[in-house]
C-alpha cells in the first residue's frame, strides 16, 4: 500500500472510533434487546472495525483500504435499515436516537469511508505510468 | 491488477460510499421523531390522556409475566431495558397509570385500538392515562414492537 502513513493512521483511528461506539452501544443499551442477532451484530461490528484498523496500518497491499471501507459502508447501510419499517433482524429505531451516539457513529463512518476512498484514489494515481501523466523532469 | 480494473474498483467504491452515506442520512432524517409527531414532555410533567372506555383489546400478550394486582387510583409502569415493568398490571376502574421512560432511547405506549396513544417519549418523559371502565388493554411500544404489556381494568 502506497498511501501516506498519516492517511492510513487516520483511517485506522476512524475504524477504532466506530468500533468503540458500537461496543459501548451494545454494553450500555442494546444488550438488553431480546433479539440475539442484534447484540451479536454490534459486537461483530466492533471486532470487524478493530481488525480493519490493524489491517489498514499493517498490511502493505493496495487492497488494504477496501477492508475498513467495507466495514464503514456496511455499518451505514445497517444504520439506514434500522430506520426503516423492516429494521435489522426486526429491530427498528427512530431518527438520531440514541443521542449522541447515533449521529456520532454516522459521522465517523462517513468520514472513515471518505478517507478510504481517498486512499484508493491515491493508489490509482501512484500506479499510473509516468508517461500517462506527462513528461517527467530528469 | 491493471490500472483500468483498479480505476473501476475505486470508482465503484466511491459510488457505494456515496450511496450508503446518503441512505443512512436519509433514513435517519425521514424517521426522525421531531419531524414525525409530538414528543412527550420531559420528566416532571405529564401528558394526560382522556378518560377511556377500554373494551377487549386486540391480540398480543405481555412479554413478561410480572402480574401486579393493585387497587388504587394511581399506578406506575417503568420502561427499563426495553421492557415494561410490570408487563401485566391489574387496576380498578378509574385508576390513572403513569408510564415513565427510564431508558436512554425513545419509547412509546400505544394500543391497537388507540386507547393508549403516547407520543414518542425520550428518556425521563412520562405518559399518563386514566382508565374508567373494565376491560383489557394490550399495548406495545410502536418503535420496538416486541415490547408489550397488558392492563386489566376491573370494576
Amino acid at each position: 500500500m502506497t498511501s501516506p502513513t498519516p492517511l492510513r493512521v487516520a483511517i485506522a483511528v476512524g475504524s477504532v472510533l466506530g468500533g468503540i461506539i458500537h461496543l459501548r452501544l451494545y454494553l450500555d443499551t442494546y444488550r438488553d434487546v431480546p433479539i440475539e442477532n442484534l447484540g451479536r451484530s454490534f459486537v461483530l461490528n466492533a471486532v470487524a472495525s478493530f481488525a480493519a484498523a490493524v489491517i489498514v496500518v499493517v498490511v502493505s497491499t493496495r487492497w488494504a483500504a477496501l477492508v475498513p471501507l467495507a466495514v464503514a459502508n456496511a455499518t451505514l447501510i445497517g444504520f439506514g435499515l434500522s430506520r426503516t419499517d423492516r429494521g435489522v433482524f426486526g429491530f427498528t429505531e427512530r431518527g438520531w436516537t440514541p443521542s449522541p451516539e447515533a449521529a456520532l457513529s454516522v459521522a465517523v463512518e462517513i468520514a472513515t469511508a471518505a478517507l478510504c476512498v481517498g486512499a484508493l484514489i491515491l493508489e490509482l494515481r501512484s500506479s499510473t505510468p509516468p508517461e500517462a501523466s506527462g513528461p517527467t523532469a530528469r | 491488477m491493471d490500472n483500468s480494473t483498479w480505476r473501476v474498483v475505486a470508482t465503484g467504491a466511491a459510488a457505494v460510499t456515496i450511496a450508503s452515506g446518503a441512505f443512512a442520512l436519509g433514513a435517519a432524517m425521514t424517521s426522525d421523531s421531531s419531524g414525525g409527531g409530538p414528543v412527550a414532555e420531559p420528566a416532571g410533567s405529564t401528558s394526560v390522556g382522556p378518560s377511556t372506555v377500554p373494551g377487549s383489546a386486540g391480540p398480543g400478550s405481555a412479554a413478561e409475566s410480572a402480574t401486579t394486582t393493585a387497587a388504587g387510583s394511581a399506578q406506575a409502569v417503568a420502561i427499563v431495558d426495553f421492557a415494561f415493568g410490570p408487563a401485566e398490571l391489574s387496576v380498578t376502574a378509574g385508576s390513572t397509570i403513569t408510564w415513565t421512560n427510564d431508558d436512554d432511547v425513545a419509547h412509546s405506549v400505544v394500543s391497537a385500538d388507540a386507547v393508549l396513544a403516547s407520543p414518542e417519549m425520550d428518556q425521563g418523559a412520562t405518559y399518563e392515562m386514566t382508565l374508567d371502565e373494565a376491560g383489557t388493554v394490550d399495548y406495545y411500544c410502536d418503535i420496538h414492537q416486541y415490547m408489550k404489556g397488558t392492563i386489566t381494568v376491573t370494576p
